[in-house]
């Protein structure tokens, strides 16, 4: 997945596990740039009585590096607290839940956002609420109402929200984790099958979402407006983070938390640690920096995937099986940004630095007809320039790998005919649950009562 | 320019003398101690987020026999 269960030992801490990570310029509102983190990957609706909520003992961050340094030059850190109204009951709550104060409502998370600039943190706000998870129809009645109520306008110019969203990542696990027998293309495959469509393995499932928009102003080294898209300083990278401290002693009463916080989990691009780092360093990247990542960079050179496709599927990828020179192609997209003159019109190269983030000119407006398959289909508002929550990230980055982008950088190359057609069988309408028009853009999540259905 | 917040689990480094003058930071919350190489004597102290590092022979000497007499009882 993105990196849902990505790494060894993150895929056992669940509550730190960084699923995703967005960053957009605001369809509704084009002067901002929303940018998201979503944690606790493949939440099942109806998980109770002790249903899903954020770690009171995690610190999760948003980083934004905007001089190409690949270290953070702001940071938005988001804190968890819970609190339990009647702790003698085994219940989440005790009658319909219709606001946020509601007393029906026995365990309900506070946070606190603060930003660190120049070195210097400030809390930003404190006590905010998230909403409930979603029950059912008895629980939780009007849950998008509830849902909105929990979208924070602060007085230093953010808007935020930390709750459940639905999983709007959509991706058919089942096909990939099996030998890469991509659905709907079993019967070219090694060991063929029938065709058939593709499988939306998060359908019905929910992801715990922090989210805050920000104004474009506030992003940029300077604090200029980012309206040029050849201007180096509209360009930022982006990715998130979860942190535990180094010593926890349990005993009877509070454990006991100390040191430093230790990161555990990151993400900038989808599927790089995924499908890029091989097992043996992947719970090693997730402690590391963006600005660490050379010593990963021969794993996007020399792609183990691209390697097994031309053996997955005998006779698809001959250009492909042929193409051993250093996928710089890759390289720009996931590690240094697209320089100028590779994509008319368009850049997001934050220099030499190799680092796995999240590259986004900020100077791109909103596509008024969004293309999933974002620069892939000429839509240089999606991916790679940054990252849309429609956004088909799993067949843009399953198409670069098989070839499609090589040319950008050697123009003698022809990609295979597949390259440009591979796919895991899906789009957003995989998926009922629609995306919203306004923050925080991922759709309501499914409620317990009637999912799984029956 | 690392003017941000990323968090790494960079310990300071002192030596013993430094702490026998009482440089390490304190504060509010338990310490915790961790030997992190008995032959040596390296100790890691933890209080509040900080972390130092340092080694006393001395004091992992007295540790070590504790935990053996703890061990005999």
């Amino acid at each position: 997945m993105s990196s849902h269960r990505e790494a060894p030992e993150i895929a056992k801490d669940p509550v730190a596990d960084n699923t995703d990570t967005y960053a957009f310029v605001s369809p509704d509102r084009p002067g901002t740039v929303t940018l998201i983190t979503n944690y606790i990957p493949l939440e099942g609706p109806a998980g109770g009585p002790n249903f899903y909520e954020f770690g009171d003992d995690v610190l999760y961050e948003i980083h934004v590096d905007n001089d190409g340094d690949a270290e953070p030059d702001i940071t938005y850190r988001f804190r968890f607290t819970t609190a339990v109204r009647n702790p003698n009951t085994f219940l989440y709550n005790t009658g319909p839940i219709t606001a946020l104060d509601s007393r029906n409502w026995n365990r309900r998370q506070l946070y606190s956002v603060s930003k660190v600039a120049h070195g210097r943190e400030t809390v930003l706000a404190e006590g905010l609420t998230c909403p409930p998870c979603n029950i059912g129809p008895r629980s939780t009645p009007n849950y998008a109402r509830l849902a909105t109520a929990a979208v924070q306008r602060l007085p230093s110019g953010e808007t935020v929200f930390a709750g459940q969203r639905d999983e709007g990542f959509y991706v058919d696990l089942g096909s990939i984790f099996d030998l890469g027998d991509l659905r709907p293309f079993q019967n070219l495959h090694l060991i063929p099958t029938p065709a058939a469509p593709g499988v939306d393995a998060t359908k019905g499932l929910n992801v715990h979402t922090i989210a805050i928009q920000v104004p474009g102003t506030a992003l940029t080294r300077d604090g200029s407006n980012p309206t040029s898209v050849t201007d180096p300083r509209s360009v930022i990278g982006v990715w998130g983070a979860a942190s535990r401290r180094k010593v926890r002693i349990r005993q009877d009463e509070d454990d006991v938390r100390s040191g430093p916080w230790v990161q555990v989990s990151r993400l900038g691009n989808p599927l790089f640690n995924e499908v890029v780092v091989p097992m043996g360093k992947k719970d090693l990247w997730n402690s590391l920096q963006p600005k660490d990542d050379a010593r990963f960079a021969e794993f996007v050179r020399h792609p183990e995937l691209a390697k097994l496709l031309p053996v997955l599927y005998p006779g698809v990828f001959p250009h492909l099986a042929a193409l051993t020179a250093a996928r710089a192609d890759l390289v720009a997209i996931l590690l240094t940004g697209l320089p100028a003159g590779v994509v008319n019109g368009f850049q997001n190269f934050t220099g030499q630095t190799p680092a796995d983030m999240l590259r986004l000119n900020m100077a791109v407006p909103p596509a008024p007809k969004p293309n999933i398959f974002g620069i892939l289909g000429g839509d240089l508002a999606g991916f790679p320039n940054g990252r849309r929550v429609q956004d088909d990230v799993v067949a843009i980055e399953l198409r670069a790998i098989a070839g499609l982008t090589f040319p950008l950088i050697d123009h003698t190359f022809t990609p295979d005919a597949a390259a440009s057609a591979v796919t895991d069988g899906l789009t957003p309408a995989s998926n009922p649950v629609a995306f919203l028009p306004t923050f925080p853009y991922l759709g309501v999540p499914n409620d317990g009562f009637t999912h799984p259905a029956s | 320019m690392a003017a941000g917040g990323a968090l790494v689990a960079a310990p300071r480094v002192l030596p013993a003398a430094a702490v026998a003058t009482g440089s390490v930071p304190t504060g509010s919350g338990p310490l915790v101690l961790h030997v992190r190489d008995a032959a040596t004597g390296e100790v890691s102290l933890m209080v509040g987020t900080t972390e130092t590092v340092y080694r006393d022979r001395d004091l992992v000497g007295r540790l070590l026999t504790a935990a053996m007499g703890r061990e005999r009882r």
